[in-house]
């Protein structure tokens, strides 16, 4: 294996993905940025708010290129790439089973910390993002559901937090991907043994019934697989036509399942997947001195290591705090406004859960 | 994908993956034409309609594949002339390229003309030889009342033209590499708003160049970038104006390029071309796959004059399967005879005889030696 260590990359935290180009790190910078963006095309579309970036972005680039939900899908996809990518880097240089568990607890932390900040919103009457539009008064089954990311597979739950599936995705991608390693030496068995998983629950939740939502989600776990194989042909533990075969045939189950559920179609989501995993190749492919020097800025980095706070903290901050002031402000002054609370509240939470993974005796 | 970055070299290298690309291309050209002539019969085409539900329909592409090849070819034709150009000079480049094109295309006009005149190449129009001579050179496309031969020479007016603004612009090109894609992103800006009427084929034509020309600028910004003329920054940000400026063009008209799908193709060609291009895998560096590829420009112009009679002829009597395979059998003989006893022929003849004569310095013994290799870093261009 050829894989090197990244100055850059081994110190930027609990997400680091120390063993990858810079690329990577952009991508999930990028990853979250859209998302973001597209949590506050959401707002103003709900608030009929007129903004003209989000105007123009949508009829220049979302129609043109058929990529919808104002970049938001596909930041998600980016992210989930990414970390298919961090999952085989960390496999790769021999990850104990403690550092395992505290990397997924830094990936679920941010929805406890999310959950509490959405039933305290909720509970003062705030605007919060959840689906459907009106949750009734949370009550301690509803964090309940939030906290153990039940509420987004259970047939009859309302989300809390609609972002959190992200999660679900993330852990179940980590969960699989290490089951699937019991397959033997044969490198590619393990990303194939996880498409066939995913290809089942995708059928079997083709009819209405409790696997239905289940299937939903498991349809952007393909990309989590893309990502340990882009990962696999970049260290050459694998050859770059196994990897594209396989990568093929993951795109494939991702879109026959987003093909065959009614709730999924009309998003043109296999449209999304393609773009998302061929920016990624690309971009680790290309990555070189420039995507360095883009990644040595702070704020890329402080974007890329709090992705997972800033996917789920704008719908419980941001929105309360758009909600307050749209009417007080102008457009722009209150989004700059929105979006400096949800940093706030960003770092304030990834300091308290690092601080509380941080390994006994290290600074 | 490999893991090592590639060396400072990379500039060097032969770009295998764009050979690989124009193959691709020549199949989704020959491809869309023949489904065309199938379902124009009423044939049934099973493999169509397996193209549309696996590829087309998921990706939101236009049907059949159409436009595919076409924006690949130009996106790499953008490569690969601006690679040439560097080490060329403007009347060189020009007449190097003219000596590649006219004459096959020329050949092809003549060959399709009493087929077209018969009706076997699905036109229905009465051509003289006025005609026959204005489509050899492409100038049927600027004049009224004259038909169409062979319709799939549009795309060259577009090449031309890049070809001449190309060569209008080598010095800059050495100078200053962001001057002529800048140059160009405010002409075609500029001409998208004068040019929106299609009154007369001039006009029409006009802005099937206009549309076009961004995406061959997307190539030009490739090779700038890929060569190290130009930061990857500059090549990005002249590249989305490039990029908006097909959007522009498709958003303000209806039927050039005709079809919303457009951008998307044009966008996801480009990511495959930056990923493929440099690749240098088992497959991309087999022989047959370069000589494929050296002939695909021989294909582009054969494959219609080939198939489209062979097809009208044969099938009412064999069936369309049988009449489809002597079709592709047609257009190989076809493509192998335009390239050997056309193109290349006279292609070589114009290195070998006429530019000692126009540039008696290169006659010195092994000048050429060093400026071959390196044109060699990407596939021969047209």
């Amino acid at each position: 294996m050829r894989a090197r260590r990244h100055p850059v990359l081994a110190r930027s935290g609990l997400l680091d993905s120390s063993l990858a180009p810079a690329g990577v790190l952009l991508l999930r910078a990028l990853g979250t940025t859209l998302v973001v963006y597209s949590l506050l095309g959401l707002w103003l579309a709900e608030h009929a708010e007129p903004l003209w970036l989000v105007d123009t972005a949508r009829e220049w680039l979302n129609r043109a290129l058929g990529i919808g939900e104002d970049f938001g899908g596909f930041g998600l996809c980016l992210l989930l790439l990414t970390h298919g990518w961090d999952e085989a880097a960390a496999h790769a240089r021999g990850e104990c089973a403690k550092d395992r568990i505290r990397r997924l607890l830094g990936h679920w932390l941010p929805v406890v910390v999310a959950t509490v900040v959405a039933i305290g919103a909720l509970s003062f009457g705030a605007d919060v993002l959840t689906r459907p539009d009106t949750v009734p008064q949370p009550d301690l089954l509803h964090a309940l559901g939030a906290v153990t990311l039940a509420d987004q597979v259970l047939p009859q739950a309302a989300p809390l937090l609609p972002l959190a599936w992200l999660v679900l995705v993330q852990i179940a991608g980590s969960l699989l991907a290490s089951a699937s390693r019991r397959t033997g030496r044969v490198v590619w068995l393990a990303p194939a043994a996880q498409l066939v998983a995913v290809s089942t629950v995708g059928v079997l939740g083709v009819s209405p019934g409790p696997t239905h939502r289940v299937a939903e989600i498991v349809a952007f776990l393909p990309l989590v697989v893309i990502g340990q194989v882009a990962y696999q042909v970049w260290a050459r533990e694998i050859s770059s036509y196994l990897g594209t075969s396989l990568g093929l045939l993951a795109w494939v189950v991702s879109a026959a399942i987003s093909n065959t559920h009614a709730t999924l179609r009309h998003w043109w989501y296999p449209v999304t997947f393609l773009f998302a995993v061929l920016l990624f190749l690309v971009t680790v492919r290309t990555s070189g001195r420039t995507a360095d020097r883009v990644a040595r800025n702070s704020v890329v980095r402080w974007i890329a290591d709090r992705a997972q706070w800033l996917v789920l903290l704008p719908g419980v901050v941001c929105y309360p705090v758009l909600d307050a002031l749209h009417t007080r402000l102008p457009m722009a002054l209150t989004a700059v406004t929105a979006a400096s609370a949800v940093a706030i509240a960003t770092e304030a939470g990834d300091f308290v859960t690092r601080s509380a993974l941080r390994p006994r005796g290290s600074r | 994908m490999t893991g090592a970055p590639s060396s400072t070299r990379k500039g060097n290298r032969y770009l295998h993956g764009l050979d690989l690309l124009r193959v691709l291309a020549a199949f989704c050209v020959l491809y869309i034409h023949l489904t065309g002539w199938l379902l124009h019969a009423h044939h049934p085409w099973p493999v169509g309609d397996a193209v549309n539900a696996l590829v087309v329909r998921p990706l939101r592409l236009e049907p059949d594949l159409a436009n595919l090849g076409i924006t690949t070819f130009l996106i790499v034709s953008g490569i690969v002339t601006t690679h040439v150009a560097l080490r060329e000079r403007p009347l060189q480049f020009l007449g190097r390229r003219a000596a590649r094109l006219v004459p096959a295309l020329a050949v092809t006009v003549l060959a399709a003309w009493p087929l077209a005149t018969a009706g076997l190449l699905m036109t229905s129009e009465d051509y003289d030889l006025a005609d026959v001579v204005a489509n050899m050179f492409l100038v049927n496309y600027f004049l009224p009342d004259t038909p169409v031969v062979l319709d799939v020479t549009w795309s060259l007016t577009v090449q031309f033209s890049f070809y001449f603004f190309v060569a209008a612009t080598i010095p800059l090109l050495r100078r200053w590499p962001w001057l002529p894609p800048a140059i160009g992103a405010t002409t075609v800006s500029v001409l998208l708003s004068l040019i929106n009427t299609q009154d007369t084929p001039a006009e029409h034509q006009l802005r099937v160049i206009i549309t076009f020309l961004p995406v061959m600028f997307l190539g030009q910004l490739v090779s700038l970038v890929r060569s190290g003329q130009l930061a990857p920054a500059a090549g990005i940000g002249l590249g989305a104006v490039h990029f908006l400026l097909f959007v522009r063009a498709t958003l303000t008209n209806e039927t050039i390029p005709g079809g919303s799908a457009n951008p998307r193709i044009v966008a996801l060609v480009m990511l495959v071309v930056l990923l493929v291009g440099p690749s240098r895998g088992r497959i991309v560096t087999r022989p047959w796959v370069r000589t494929l590829s050296s002939r695909t420009y021989s294909v582009y112009l054969a494959h219609k004059v080939a198939a489209y009679p062979l097809l009208a002829l044969l099938s009412p009597s064999i069936g369309w399967v049988a009449a489809l395979l002597v079709a592709l059998v047609g257009v190989g003989v076809a493509t192998e005879l335009l390239y050997r006893c056309v193109e290349m022929p006279i292609n070589k003849w114009y290195r070998k005889w006429l530019e000692p004569r126009t540039n008696p310095r290169r006659r010195r013994p092994g000048e050429n030696q060093g400026r071959a290799r390196a044109t060699e870093a990407v596939p021969r261009s047209r």
